[in-house]
Order: C-alpha cells, then structure tokens, then sequence
C-alpha cells in the first residue's frame, strides 16, 4: 500500500488536465472554426465589393469615351486615360490602353508590370472583361482587363481592337482584412478563457466521487470494511459509488461470516482443551498411584497399567500444548517482559530440567535483555528438548549477540546437536502444526505441537527462527559434521516494542 | 520516469489539433491573388466618324481582325451618283461602294494606320487598276449583285493564297459596305475559283477564329 503512494499525486491532476484540455480543444476548434470562417465570408465579401464596385465603375468609365479608328494619337489618348483615372472607384486607377502596337497610359510608364500575361490574353482573346488579384512585393493589386466594342447596324457591336486595363492597389482592403483578423482573434481569446471555467468545474464534479471512491478503498483495504460513499446524483459515477457500496456490504458479511466460524473453530478447540484437562487431572493422579503399585502386579498388567500412564502423560502435555496454540490463535498470549540475564535464564531452565549434564553450553556472561521469562523458558526447553530427543549427544547451546542492519541490538541463541539433521525436504515445514520430521517420530514422545508454539514465542518476542543443518567445519570432528541447528534471534529490547 | 511518458502521450492528441486550426488561421489571412476572372460584357464606346458617315475596312494587328472607320465622304466624294444613305442606295451604287471599299481594302492601310501597327495580309497588287466601269475587264478587283441578290466579291488573286484571317477580312469588308450589320453572306470568287457562301459574323468580333464552311470551288469560269 506504501508503495503506490508515489503516484498518487499526479492522479486528480492528470484527469483534471486531460479534462481541462479537452473543453478547451472543443473550445478551441469550435471558436477558431466560427472566427475563421467569418473571417474568411467577411474578408471576401470585403475584396467582392471592391472589386465589383471597381469593374462596372470601369466600364462605365470606358463606355464615355470615344475613338477614332484607327486610334493613332498616344498623347490624346494618355489624356482620355488620365480622365478615366481620376474618376477611379473606389480608389484612383493607373489605366492602361493597347491598340494595335500602340501603348498609352495615364502613368508614366506606357505598360504595366502588375497585369500578367494570363490577364492579357484572357481580355484580348475574349469578348468579354476579366480581373484578376495580383500580389507584387508584397502588395495586392486588382487588375482588371476592359476589351472595348462599338455599334454596328441593330444590336450588333464590333471589336474595335482597344483594350483598356485598370490597375488599383488593394491597400485600403488589406487593412480592412487586418482589423478583421484582429476583431476575430479578440472574438476567441475570451471565449476560450470563459471556457476555463465549466472545464475546471466539470473536472471538479468528476474527480470529488473518484476521490470519494479512492479513500473509501483504502479504508476498506486497512480493515473497515463498514466503509460507504455517499450516492449522489444518478450518472455513472452515483451507478459506481453505489456498486461499491453493494459490493463493500458483500464483503462484510463474508468476512464477518468468516471471522466468526474461525473464532467458533478455535473456541471449540480451546473449550475441547479445557474440557479435557480436568478428567486428564484425575486420571494422571490415578496413573500415579497405578505407577507406584505396578510392582506388585503381574507382569502383563504392570506393563499395561505403565503404558496407560505413559499415554496419559502424553494426552496430558498435548491438551496443554492445544490449550497453549488456542490462545496465540485467540491472540491471548501477553508477553511479560523483565530484564534477565540471557545466560542465567538459560542456565536455569537446562537445571530444571536437568539436562545440565547432557548439554554443552557457550553461555557468555553479561548479555541483558529484555524477555518474557517465562516463554523464553518454553523456547529454549522445547529446542533443547527436541535435540535430546531426534539429535542424541552433542547437543550444543551457545548464546551470543548481532547488530542488526538497521543497528538494533540481536540476542543469538543457536541449538545445535549431532544427530542426522534434518531432510532438506521437511526443512520448510518443520514448524508446522503436527508435522512429523519422519514417519519413524510418530511415536515420539512430543504433541507435535513443540516447534509451533516455540515459534509464536518467537514470534511474540519480535523475533525469527529458523532451521538448518550445521555446516561441515562446524565442531571440530569429522564424526559430527552433521546434525540440526535451530537458531533464534530476539531483539534485545523485545519488551520496549508493541507486540 | 512514467510521468513525463504519460504526459507527451496525453498531449500528443491536441498536437495535430492546435497544427490544423493555426494553419487554418495562418493561410488566407493576407490578401490572395487569383486567377483572371470573368467579369461581364465589354465596354461599349462611341467611334467616329458616325456610323452613317463612315466606311469599315479590316486589317490586322497580331493576329487579330482590326476594324478601321475612314470617312465615308472621303471615299464617295469622286463618285457623281453619291447618296446620302447607304440603306436606300440603288443596287448600282451598292455594288459601286462596294467596289470601292474592297479596292480600298487591297491598296493596305495608309501610313498613320501602318505606324500603329495594322497590316493587310493580303497580296501586294503590282498595278491596281483604277476603278473599273460597268462590265470592266475580268481581273479587275469588283463587288456585284448576283441575280439571286447574293453579293458577290472578284479578286484579282488566287484565293488559295489567302490565310483564314485575309478572307475574313474580305468578307467583312464587302458585307460590311453592302449594309450597316454586315450580316449579309458574301461569296468571293478568285482566279482560281469561288468561295463562301459566307458571313461576317459581327458580333464575334476577333478574327482568331477561323472562317466558317469555306471551301475553294475550282469549277467557275
């Protein structure tokens, strides 16, 4: 859980920023199409009128004048130009005049550079007027070609081989395009900032039910699961928060269903334990004394009377031990913690149990630590006393200390014997509940509960446990280069921290 | 490390957006130049002299037929029997002014028109006759009305000789010197065979395009 944490920041932000992006793509498309088109029917409607206004203003111009044919007078003709371009609309004209091989203009220049050859043989070759937009240097020009006819006879008109051209600078309606594009870029701008705004609030209606939904999961991943959303609304997001909601009551019930057949089975054990144990109490006193008599009977029912006792025993330690199991299952088990002398304790509990001179020690003097006496006593008897069971002679206690990575003090204690050691396929299951090491150990004298409950003192102290067999170079002769050891390691200051 | 991974792959869909709008921004937003459009009829001026008063000869100027207006009164004065109105003229004299036109025509145009660039197209005449009376020699260049009222045009030249442009420019001399529209069909008749007939056709006024259903007729005499 600690380790999604680092991108859980960037979440509400990357929707948020997708949302916010997508109205402002919407707004930024639908804004920009409307300010472009517009534009573009405005700027056109723009250069129409112009040039419109400035064909038929042109050929009313032409259609004043009159000629002579052949037209053989340039300067007259430059005169009649020079009228023409006066009366310009909608702005002044250079107009150019082409007969024959005759030139005339009311410029200075006789031929324009601006009509292009396209426009020149478009008007001569056609009876009609032609204009076409040219942009030189940079500067649009409208040029507009007027081929001229005269009357002959009803209706009909004859060329008279006089072509007339109009140039006008389009200066005046590349502003009036300019303050367009000015007005349609001061149109969008806003509209794409008012479009920040329902971006924002619809990025905040989505993301408060996510968020919602994201802390009603964490809660339920630590535990509560009575968490619930709040529904709200009937989109999809109400749809998914009351998917939840069902979904987190199911889990409720399976869980709660499952907790209380789990606490009804250790129940059961522990009252199974406890029942025993008081018919267990009159029998063993009863075996005692059948025990202490069986001398005095015959052969065949002294040796049953002592294997009756001896199986007595057994039921008793292993009630003990079950009634042991059922209150670290039940998380009964309260660790007591004084601070004892590690070698002392030790010590002790090979005294009582007499196993002094069986067992080799390595106890160094002046380790303290912080223990439960009391379960410290029942790890090292059991570890011991399973070595003295399955390993023989030889067994070894040796009890040293070990920093661990962190700098928090170990107290190391290692059990080791000289016995066959361990099957490397029974090493994982060694601490199992009733797990037999060998088929041969079924009759053994242990519950098969021993290393369990040695392991949840462990456990409780905060500390591991863990099997192997003894390396080679291990003791110093080669008769003993096998043989099991079982290594503890507890926190020196087991009690300072919250089990 | 997945952070700035995830974020150009969020952005890459609003690339290509934001390219197309400002390029759609971006063209057209300057004046554009076009093509040459079409933009309505010609502009109709007045030529003088008057159409009453004036005699319309076609030449040429790079390829295209260019009418001339000479004074009539210029061109009639030597004739005694001058009318005052082409349209009620007795066939005689229609046939007269024809004559005269269409020799005006082979004679070529006077320096002033030569100087603005006009041309006949047609054969140099190395003597052109006066003009001819009534029944003049064969050669001589003529217009007369054939007794079913076609007008007919004799040149002194073969008529295979002539481009499409120099018969069209015969053609709408004498059509446009029989009446005021030139709409009549004139028939032309070379030395080495006839022509037509065929109109001016006045309204299409240049003479690029070529004569319509001429074909030389080997078998006058």
């Amino acid at each position: 859980m600690k380790g999604l944490r680092p991108g859980r920041p960037a979440t509400p932000f990357k929707l948020r920023t997708r949302l916010v992006l997508a109205f402002l793509l919407v707004a930024v498309v639908s804004a920009g199409t409307t300010a472009t088109l517009t534009f573009r029917e405005a700027r056109n409607s723009v250069l129409r009128t112009a040039q419109d206004t400035a064909v038929s203003s042109f050929r009313e111009q032409v259609q004043q004048i009159g000629v002579g044919l052949p037209v053989e007078d340039a300067d007259a003709l430059s005169e009649v130009l020079r009228d023409i371009a006066r009366k310009g609309k909608p702005h002044t004209w250079i107009v150019f005049a082409e007969y024959g091989t005759l030139r005339a203009s009311s410029g200075t220049s006789p031929t324009s550079t601006v009509i292009t050859p396209e426009l020149r043989r478009k008007t001569v070759g056609y009876p009609h007027g032609s204009f076409e937009r040219v942009v030189k240097d940079g500067v649009p020009y409208l040029t507009i070609g007027m081929p001229t006819v005269f009357k002959v006879g009803v209706g009909g008109v004859l060329s008279t081989g006089l072509v007339l051209y109009a140039v006008m600078r389009m200066d005046q309606e590349q502003t009036q395009v300019d303050a367009l594009i000015t007005a349609a870029r001061d149109g969008a701008v806003p509209g794409l900032a008012i479009a920040l705004l329902p971006a924002l609030l619809a990025a905040r209606s989505v993301l408060r039910p996510v968020r919602e939904l994201r802390r009603a999961a964490r809660s339920m991943g630590s535990g509560r699961f009575d968490t619930r959303i709040p529904v709200r609304g009937s989109d999809e997001l109400a749809d998914l928060a009351r998917t939840f909601n069902e979904s987190a009551g199911e889990i409720e019930r399976s869980v709660d269903e499952l907790q209380r057949a789990e606490a009804r089975a250790r129940r059961f054990a522990a009252d199974v334990s406890h029942e025993l144990r008081t018919p267990l109490a009159g029998m063993l006193a009863v075996t005692e004394v059948l025990d202490e008599d069986a001398g005095r009977l015959d052969p065949d029912t002294a040796q049953a009377v002592r294997l009756i006792s001896a199986e007595t025993g057994k039921l008793a330690v292993l009630v003990d031990d079950l009634l042991e199991i059922s209150r670290f299952d039940a998380r009964a088990a309260e660790l007591n913690t004084d601070e004892v002398d590690a070698a002392e304790t030790i010590a002790k509990t090979l005294q009582n149990r007499r196993w002094t001179d069986q067992v080799r020690t390595e106890l160094p003097a002046g380790i303290r630590a912080r223990l439960d006496p009391r379960r410290f006593d029942i790890v090292v008897a059991n570890l011991v006393g399973n070595a003295l069971r399955h390993g023989g002679v030889g067994v070894t206690v040796r009890l040293r200390t070990r920093d661990r990575e962190d700098g928090t003090g170990l107290l190391v204690m290692e059990v080791a014997d000289r016995g066959p050691g361990i099957r490397p396929e029974a090493l994982p299951h060694i601490f199992d509940r009733f797990y037999k090491a060998e088929a041969a150990r079924t009759r053994s004298t242990g519950s098969g509960l021993g290393l369990a409950i040695t392991q949840e003192n462990v456990r409780l102290h905060g500390g591991t446990i863990h099997a192997a067999n003894a390396p080679r170079e291990h003791a110093g002769d080669p008769a003993a280069a096998t043989g099991a050891v079982f290594t503890v390691e507890i926190p020196l200051n087991a009690g300072e921290e919250p089990a | 490390m997945t952070r700035p991974g995830r974020h150009t792959r969020a952005a890459t869909p609003f690339l290509p957006g934001a390219v197309l709008l400002s390029a759609l921004l971006l063209t057209g937003c300057d004046i554009q130049s076009t093509d040459a459009i079409d933009a309505g009829d010609p502009a109709t001026i007045q030529v003088f002299p008057s159409r009453e008063d004036r005699t319309l000869l076609f030449f040429r100027s790079g390829g295209a037929l260019m009418p001339i207006a000479r004074p009539s009164a210029y061109e009639t004065m030597p004739d005694l029997s001058n009318p005052s109105n082409p349209s009620d003229r007795p066939t005689t004299d229609a046939a007269t002014a024809g004559t005269k036109t269409l020799v005006a025509l082979l004679a070529g145009p006077l320096p002033a028109e030569r100087a603005v660039g006009l041309s006949d197209g047609l054969p140099d005449l190395p003597d052109l006759p006066d003009l001819p009376g009534e029944g003049g020699r064969d050669r001589s260049p003529r217009v007369e009305l054939t007794k079913d009222a076609r007008t007919l045009a004799t040149l002194p030249f073969a008529l295979s000789s002539l481009d499409d442009l120099a018969v069209r420019q015969v053609i709408c001399t004498v059509a446009f010197a029989r009446d005021a529209e030139g709409g009549e069909p004139v028939v032309l008749r070379g030395t080495d065979g006839t022509l037509g007939p065929a109109g001016c056709d006045a309204d299409i006024d240049l003479g690029v395009r070529p004569r319509p259903a001429l074909r030389p007729d080997a078998d006058s005499s």
